[in-house]
């Protein structure tokens, strides 16, 4: 099983720590980091810039040129664009990416010696709309909630002139429940996994990137001879898009209620699940794929942010279909709803459900964390 | 639909001893007496506050009884009514594949 050596950012970051995957150590040294895990942890990058993945991916290679409406583009190898000429006959356009652009945040750098109306434009061409037009030095963030199909473009205005200008574009990608945060901190440090396999660290959870997917695996880190858990877990079942899979296996949205229902709407966004149901003899649900162990808990918490007409925070038996499952609490507005559980020893779906069925009216119902106290 | 009791504690109860509060629900349909004493219904519009000071707002039902034994009675339970049924049958002359 390959290990990495991770140091600090020079003198200001002594960290010095190891992470391992399996078998777990025997005999491990102070701040050596086990990762659950089989899958080989191959590649890390631990460096002065600030963590994220590179979302640009220049369909050009090294030192091929894009000549457009009197504009030559030249790639280099480092990524950056040498710009020359005169845009004559309409704008010039070099596309450093296009496609998915996944839920999270983003910062928009590159421009170190371009100036006036040129700039690197991100667009959606799902709905025509501009997320950003950075024409300045400097960085440009902003948030997806919804995934879109798009592009980055570094756009040289009609009349424009440039002689060997160099743009160095990046886009750099956190995702949901992630920061942007500087190495050196034990607790946050995360560093950039564009490698197979890389390990990305940070309060949450654990996460290996494997297949192009971020996938939670647990961690310890050994600390005065004894493995600790890396990071607390407070109860959360699901917060602000986190799904907290190694506890709940994850959410499923399934049609809630019982045999004679039809399904109702259910997505999952960003930072919330949304339920809704608008036909009458509809019902729709989130609930844990696995069970969840509530022996240690007394109170199930869910904090509702919209909500119309009726919803349940709920304890079952089974995944859906079951009535009114073990335990329930009626949801009747925004803000947090309690359940008490604190004679339900072993372990249970949990589920957070709405239905419309007849002498009632549609529904929706909006939640961003569910959790255990 | 059935009507149960509940007490000053919100616990259920399947008779009035005078000084409960009569509530018709569907929640315990199908549901031995066993199962439903073990519960507390909380009804829309009230609260319960649990002795930590947690305070629940209705509609809330939930066991106050450790959920295994309730489980357990209501099994029997349903056992006891199937065999009843079968038994039933059998002098209508009715017999069951199984």
């Amino acid at each position: 099983m390959a290990q990495c050596f991770l140091h600090g950012n020079g003198g200001a970051n002594p960290l010095n720590f190891k992470v391992v995957g399996n078998p777990q150590p025997t005999n491990p040294k102070e701040n050596t980091i086990w990762v659950n895990t089989d899958t080989p942890i191959t590649g890390w990058h631990l460096g002065a810039e600030e963590p994220g993945i590179d979302y640009l991916t220049f369909p050009y290679s090294s030192g091929e040129h894009l000549f457009t409406n009197g504009i030559t583009f030249t790639a280099n190898a480092d990524k950056s664009i040498t710009v020359n000429g005169i845009a004559q006959g309409g704008r010039a356009d070099y596309v450093c990416y296009i496609g998915t652009f996944k839920p999270g945040k983003y910062k928009l750098s590159g421009l170190t010696e371009i100036n006036g109306a040129d700039g690197i434009s991100v667009w959606n061409n799902d709905d025509s709309t501009s997320l950003a037009y950075l024409t300045t030095y400097g960085t440009y963030e902003f948030e997806v909630t919804t995934e879109f199909y798009g592009n980055v473009t570094l756009l040289i205005q009609e009349g424009s002139s440039h002689s060997n200008t160099i743009v160095r574009p990046k886009l750099l990608y956190c995702s949901v429940g992630m920061a942007w945060i500087t190495t050196g901190t034990l607790s946050t440090v995360a560093f950039n996994a564009l490698k197979k396999n890389g390990i990305q660290v940070y309060p949450i959870s654990a996460k290996q990137y494997i297949n192009n997917a971020w996938v939670d695996k647990e961690a310890k880190i050994y600390q005065n001879g004894a493995w600790v858990n890396l990071y607390e877990w407070n109860g959360q079942l699901y917060e602000l898009g986190e799904e907290f899979i190694s506890k709940t296996g994850g959410w499923d949205i399934v049609n809630g209620r019982n045999s004679s229902y039809d399904a109702g709407q259910g997505t999952k966004e960003a930072t919330e699940i949304h339920l809704a149901c608008g036909t009458v003899g509809t019902a729709i649900a989130a609930v844990t794929v696995n069970k969840v162990d509530l022996s240690k808990y007394t109170t199930l918490k869910c904090n509702v942010t919209n909500y119309k007409r009726f919803g349940r925070i709920q304890v079952a038996s089974s995944q859906a279909t079951d009535g009114d499952g073990v335990a329930f609490a009626d949801i009747t507005g925004e803000g947090t709803y309690s359940l008490n559980i604190a004679n339900l020893t072993g372990s249970y779906y949990i589920l957070i459900c709405t239905w419309y069925s007849n002498n009632s009216s549609p529904t929706s119902l909006h939640f961003d964390k569910v959790w255990l106290e | 639909m059935k009507t149960i009791y509940i007490d000053s504690d919100f616990k259920c109860h399947v008779t009035d001893d005078g000084t409960m509060k009569a509530v018709e629900t569907e929640v315990f349909d199908g549901k031995c007496a066993t199962f439903i004493e073990g519960y507390r219904f909380v009804p829309s519009g009230e609260t319960w506050t649990r002795s930590d000071g947690v305070v629940f707002r209705g509609e809330m039902v939930a066991p106050w009884q450790d959920y295994g034994k309730l489980d357990a009675a209501q099994r029997q339970y349903e056992q006891e009514q199937l065999a009843d049924m079968k038994n039933a049958l059998a002098k209508l002359g009715v017999t069951l594949d199984e």
